[in-house]
């Protein structure tokens, strides 16, 4: 209905336009027919029923808690974690864009800083809902950097499952349990997400967008 | 309902379009006169920006109910490329195209009071016919506001390469252009009709004309630095089928932009204007064709869709084998004007016109030729720079050499020597040559002429100015020494990127250095960076070269909404030139990376923007100096 509104407020909008430009009598009677030619038209083609769907930008949850995962490999106080809460509450806020820069800004400072380059690696990954090689780039130097702690295959493996490559997320996971030590504190962490991908239905779904344990 | 507004506005401006129209071409309307034409084409203008208005709301709002919307946006888009986005697609570019006509044809109704009331019905008939044909593609092949349900909760997104402040621009821009020139069109098919072509007409024409051909301009030179700074090939014209698309109705309306001049001034010369007139709108039309038939790949290219093209195809051959044929049947009635001797202002304007003809015909055959060839043999030929450059670019460099000459000579006859006016440029053409030679002997002889003519081409287009007070110097007068010499700066800077440009091509790692040029170029670190829609990874390059450190940032980015990868330059100018570089792929434990030294490439962009002042600069004048003269006839 109110579209119909609509095309009689542009009708009236024309003629009044076309009077004041000095169109009179039979000629605006002419006008006026025309518009009412071109409202059959729109009446013809239009969808006046069909309401509109604006769209928000999402904000996507990762399937497993990221600051929980991180407590566990890294534990929860130490140097570097002041840089990474505050990366997480503007993350949090869905100021992602933000987050990465407070991450970047601590890998400057600190460059031979694995944590570092891991949550910078998260964060991008956050920031681009997908596994992109800005990320793989972080995950690789922290990775190089620590090149005997399960952590950045870890996280590179989550950040597979957020992309959408579960096999991938379940093969690097799979490697951790197979290389941990039997008594690791974050062991269970890594076997709860294995055990999560392997009960996922046969046609995988996406790990974006899906709700944080 | 903004999508329903959108839609129902679009059919009234049509209904509108049609009754204008009708109004000319039906003997018993006829007597409305040009209180009708004039209130028709301005409501048409309001409803049909309207319509284009409706469909920036939705972008903004992405409202996937729209199809286009669905297809060609996403919400997590910046604002700037939500709204750019409108026309980064062919529904979206094609409302704008419709939407420049309409206000252009509302421009006319309102601001043009020159010619006689007959000519300014039979001109609005025109533009309402044009109108027409494009809404009802538009409406029938080529809806905007079609409709999804139900709606996808998402979009696609916007291709990357589009997402650029450049793009904001670009493309309104060139389409004022492109699309303003559809008044010239109207105006002489109006002249043709009422065979009223003479000098009043040609008054009445050049502010349109040269307002388009400021925006044409203006467009070509930021879409050509847009694609030199995005593409990240090094180059800055690829003779690309619809960047010569672009070019041929910018070279027609040179020619027409000349031409009226001599009609305006001399009354001559009326069938080439005419001619001219009617050439450079249809350049704009096969140019739209081309962009939107399928017939070409490209990231310029929209459609691909057959039908489209046909539909196309068919308003082409309406529109411009209509206009050829009142073109036919009225020429003979077209009276000359005064005469005028071979060496004469007029005499070198036509010469001017006929290079440019050349050259226009010369980019329209290697457009066309491959495309036709594949339709006739299935054979894919590829026509590129070795053939316009050398078919063209000698073409070019006589224009340039005329151009030297042309500005001094008198109408009608030019008898005295013109010895001392012609000496400073030849002096510094024939200097610039020397030194090329001792310098580079290995130069291109097209770059070596290019370089020579181009220098000389500085003092010759000043020469009109000389010898005048300043301050009472005509700004029309002004606007063609700048002009001119923008041709000369655009030159000179094509030129010495032909001929000096260094390229250096490698796999670094952190720590490495390279040469460029006269340049040391260290790359530093490479880091992973983010923007507001995408990721990448940067590489921090320190260039140095004697004193002084410039810091580039070259960057491989990934965005999400479509998934794409491209490549974003990094560029430092500096006063003699420009340094380029692209990061590319990792290759093992380096990275490769592609460097150019390019001296003076600035120049060429600086030289179309000189063009473009020059024109407004003229424009500016005219329509002072007309003000004026009204002001005393009142």
């Amino acid at each position: 209905m109110t579209s119909y509104l609509a095309l009689l407020l542009l009708v009236a909008l024309a003629l009044g336009v076309a009077w004041l430009a000095g169109l009179r009598g039979g000629q605006l009677t002419l006008a006026a027919s025309a518009l009412l030619l071109g409202g059959a038209g729109y009446a013809l083609q239009g969808r006046p029923g069909l309401d509109g769907s604006p769209q928000v930008a999402a904000e996507s949850e990762p399937p497993v808690s990221l600051v929980r995962a991180r407590n566990a490999f890294l534990g929860q106080f130490n140097g570097r974690s002041h840089w990474l809460v505050i990366s997480d509450s503007f993350a949090a806020r869905g100021e992602t864009r933000d987050a990465v820069g407070i991450l970047q800004a601590a890998t400057r400072q600190h460059p031979r800083d694995y944590a570092l380059w891991l949550g910078l690696g998260n964060a991008l990954t956050d920031h681009a809902r997908s596994l992109t090689p800005a990320a793989r780039l972080a995950f690789a130097r922290s990775a190089e950097l620590a090149p005997t702690s399960p952590a950045p295959a870890y996280f590179l493996g989550l950040a597979k499952l957020r992309s959408g490559d579960p096999d991938g997320a379940l093969a690097d996971w799979k490697q951790v349990l197979a290389e941990a030590p039997t008594d690791a504190s974050w062991r269970p962490f890594v076997e709860d997400g294995v055990a999560m991908i392997e009960a996922l239905p046969g046609e995988r779904r996406p790990g974006l967008g899906q709700t944080g344990t | 309902m903004i999508a329903e507004a959108g839609l129902a506005a679009l059919w009234l401006a049509a209904a509108l379009a049609l009754l204008q129209l009708a109004l000319v071409a039906v003997p018993t309307l006829r007597s409305g006169g040009i209180v009708a034409g004039r209130s028709l084409a301005l409501a048409q203008g309001l409803l049909t920006l309207i319509s284009f208005a409706a469909l920036v709301a939705l972008f903004v709002r992405t409202d996937t109910s729209v199809a286009l919307v669905a297809a060609h946006s996403h919400s997590a888009k910046p604002l700037l490329y939500k709204v750019a986005g409108t026309w980064g697609n062919h529904e979206g570019s094609m409302l704008l195209w419709v939407t420049v006509l309409a206000l252009s044809g509302a421009a006319l109704a309102l601001f043009e009071r020159r010619i006689g009331e007959r000519m300014m019905a039979a001109s609005l008939g025109a533009q309402a016919a044009l109108g027409l044909g494009f809404y009802t593609f538009l409406l029938l092949a080529s809806n905007p506001f079609a409709r999804l349900d139900p709606a996808p909760g998402e979009g696609n997104g916007l291709n990357p390469l589009l997402q650029d402040p450049g793009l904001a621009f670009h493309p309104p821009t060139l389409y004022i252009g492109y699309v303003g020139l559809s008044v010239a069109f109207s105006l002489a098919v109006g002249a043709l009709l009422t065979r009223e072509v003479g000098p009043a007409l040609a008054r009445a024409m050049r502010p349109w004309v040269l307002a388009s051909w400021v925006f044409l301009t203006l467009g070509i030179t930021a879409g050509s630095y847009w694609a030199y700074y995005e593409l990240g090939w090094g180059g800055w014209w690829f003779w690309d089928p619809v960047e010569n698309a672009s070019l041929m109705p910018w070279l027609a309306a040179t020619a027409l932009l000349h031409s009226i001049n001599v009609l305006a001034k001399r009354g001559g010369l009326r069938s080439w204007t005419m001619m001219l007139a009617v050439v450079a709108f249809s350049m704009s039309m096969v140019g739209t064709f081309l962009v939107r038939s399928g017939i070409l790949t490209s990231v310029h290219s929209f459609a691909v869709d057959p039908t489209r093209g046909t539909f196309i195809l068919v308003l082409l051959a309406l529109y411009v084998g209509g206009a050829l044929v009142l073109f036919a049947t009225r020429a003979a009635t077209i009276r000359e004007g005064a005469g005028f001797q071979p060496v004469s202002r007029e005499g070198a304007l036509v010469l001017n016109n006929l290079f440019l003809s050349v050259i226009l015909g010369t980019v329209l055959v290697g457009t066309l030729y491959p495309l036709m060839a594949e339709s006739m043999t299935g054979a894919k030929l590829s026509v590129g720079p070795p053939y316009f450059n050398a078919v063209a670019g000698p073409v070019f460099l006589l224009l340039c050499l005329l151009l030297m000459v042309g500005p001094l000579l008198r109408w009608r006859r030019h008898a005295a020597p013109l010895g001392r006016w012609v000496a400073p440029s030849a002096l510094a053409a024939v200097t610039m040559l020397a030194i090329n030679l001792l310098v580079a002997p290995d130069m291109s002889l097209l770059s070596r002429l290019g370089l020579a003519i181009g220098i000389g081409l500085v003092p010759a287009s000043l020469m009109p100015l000389i010898g005048r007070s300043l301050r009472r110097t005509p700004l029309a007068t002004w606007g063609m020494a700048i002009a001119h010499l923008g041709v000369a700066v655009s030159l000179i800077g094509i030129a010495s990127d032909s001929a000096f440009t260094r390229e250096t091509l490698a796999i670094a790692k952190p720590g490495d250095r390279l040469t460029v040029g006269p340049w040391l170029v260290e790359l530093k670190a490479v880091n992973p960076v983010v923007g507001p829609n995408w990721t990448a990874i940067e590489a921090e390059l320190r260039a140095t070269r004697g004193g002084g450190v410039k810091v580039l940032r070259p960057q491989a980015r990934t965005f999400a909404n479509p998934p794409t990868d491209t490549n974003e330059s990094a560029i430092a100018t500096v006063w003699n030139g420009q340094i380029y570089t692209v990061l590319g792929q990792a290759r093992g434990d380096g990275w490769q990376l592609r460097l150019w030294w390019k001296p003076f490439v600035t120049l060429i962009w600086f030289g179309g923007g000189l063009m473009g002042l020059g024109g407004l600069l003229s424009l500016g004048g005219r329509m002072w100096r007309g003000r004026r003269r009204r002001e005393v006839e009142e």
